[in-house]
């Protein structure tokens, strides 16, 4: 199978995910989902008793889901670095009496 | 009502544990009156935030084990992780109410799971810690141990002349490049992964046992237990990964110290009570699930538990996951 990873920027042999999905896919229609959105349909899917159609068309629901997942991390992780330190004019008096491991 | 025999206490005392794991021996430790109600009884505390703490935990631990034993079947990452994801959807529906799971704690839910789970295995795709591949070619993933301790040291024998057992389920088992072997654990938490957060685990019931467990089931010197903390925020999640070495000698303190409250539970046994350890009721979020019982005079308590408390189980260190 081929890597889903997110492609390269810039690369031109990076798949274009959009891409794989079948041309009547209701997924390509809605492109882009928010992860709300897919986790309704998944809903949809488990009340109607049709649980394998989550896995429908090469589980593109599921990897539209897991990059949702991944790009909300990624603002995340620039919000949490992009806000104002707060200083207490003090330096931290924590002993550090662990092993860490930097693995 | 009856209920099925816990095959981890004696057949000739009935109420005299014979095997023991980390559950049971820390709800011991905690208070008597406690492990009495929430082993001895198995009265559930029915549904309250502990429980989702715990639910949240156990759905993280299940659908990394998914991911692991895939990997270790040679399947992609990405794969992996998509199947941990179906996973958790699945799990995390109810199929009777037709409705998701609903958690009471608003940074430990469905959304949080799956969100958790997939950024844990990014975190740690490539691991310089690797799962070890055991000799029947499956992963070294839930590895269960049980120990005769009177092997150790044959005091460790019960009144009815029966071992002590110390049993339980190693998360993973894993190896640095350097061959250094290590017993890597997840834990969830709304904390922050700081040095106080850590030194929860030293002392510890639980990171103890899997120390103890490793060299002794292992065969091999056991570098230590890892915490891999993930701390689960609404918006994100971090992670952080400590080893909290034990020596030797705080083995050997362990299972003294062991010794000592398998004795007293024996008396406990002997006279049909187990007494209240009120220093450990705690308040808030982290009361105990019995307050309400224990706050009440000791004639209403029954009926307190019949009504308030009617869903049994039946928790037995001996029976494989």
């Amino acid at each position: 199978m081929a890597d889903l990873r997110p492609p390269l920027e810039g690369s031109p042999d990076a798949p274009d995910l959009q891409d794989t999905l079948m041309e009547d896919s209701p997924l390509r229609e809605a492109d882009p989902m928010a992860l709300e959105e897919l986790l309704d349909r998944v809903n949809d899917y488990l009340v109607a008793g049709t649980p394998a159609r989550i896995r429908e068309n090469d589980d593109a629901l599921l990897i539209k889901m897991v990059e949702g997942f991944r790009e909300e991390a990624r603002e995340w992780v620039q919000k949490e670095k992009d806000k104002p330190r707060r200083g207490t004019g003090r330096k931290s008096k924590e002993i550090d009496m662990s092993q860490a491991l930097d693995l | 009502m009856t209920y099925p025999h816990n095959t981890s206490f004696s057949r000739d005392i009935p109420k005299l544990q014979l095997a023991w794991d980390s559950v049971s021996s820390g709800a011991l430790k905690k208070c008597p009156r406690f492990y009495e109600y929430e082993i001895i009884e198995g009265y559930q505390q029915g549904r309250d935030l502990g429980n989702d703490h715990t639910h949240f935990g156990i759905l993280i631990h299940c659908a990394t084990e998914v991911y692991e034993k895939e990997r270790a079947q040679g399947i992609s990452h990405n794969d992996a992780v998509i199947n941990g994801v179906y996973y958790l959807l699945i799990n995390t529906w109810d199929f009777v109410k037709k409705r998701p799971w609903i958690s009471a704690i608003s940074t430990k839910t469905r959304k949080t799971a799956i969100r958790t789970f997939i950024l844990y295995c990014d975190k740690y795709e490539d691991d310089l810690i690797k799962t070890r591949i055991l000799s029947n070619g499956q992963p070294a993933i839930e590895v269960s141990f049980r120990i005769d301790l009177s092997e150790i040291d044959g005091s460790f024998v019960a009144p009815d002349g029966n071992s002590y057992l110390l049993c339980g389920h190693l998360d993973k088992v894993g190896d640095d490049v350097e061959n250094r072997t290590y017993i890597p654990d997840k834990k969830t938490t709304g904390y922050d992964l700081n040095n106080d957060y850590f030194s929860q685990y030293s002392p510890d019931n639980q990171v103890s046992i899997y120390s103890l467990a490793g060299r002794i089931v292992l065969l091999s010197e056991v570098d230590g237990v890892i915490i891999d903390g993930i701390q689960v925020l609404a918006g994100g999640t971090r992670f952080a990964r400590r080893a909290i070495p034990r020596t030797e000698a705080q083995l050997v303190e362990w299972l003294t110290d062991f010794k000592y409250r398998l004795r007293e539970n024996e008396r406990y046994v002997a006279d049909n009570y187990w007494p209240m350890n009120d220093k450990s009721c705690g308040f808030g979020s982290m009361q105990c699930g019995f307050r309400p019982i224990c706050s009440q005079p000791p004639e209403f308590r029954q009926s307190l538990l019949d009504a308030f408390y009617s869903s049994r189980r039946v928790w037995d260190p001996l029976i494989p996951r």
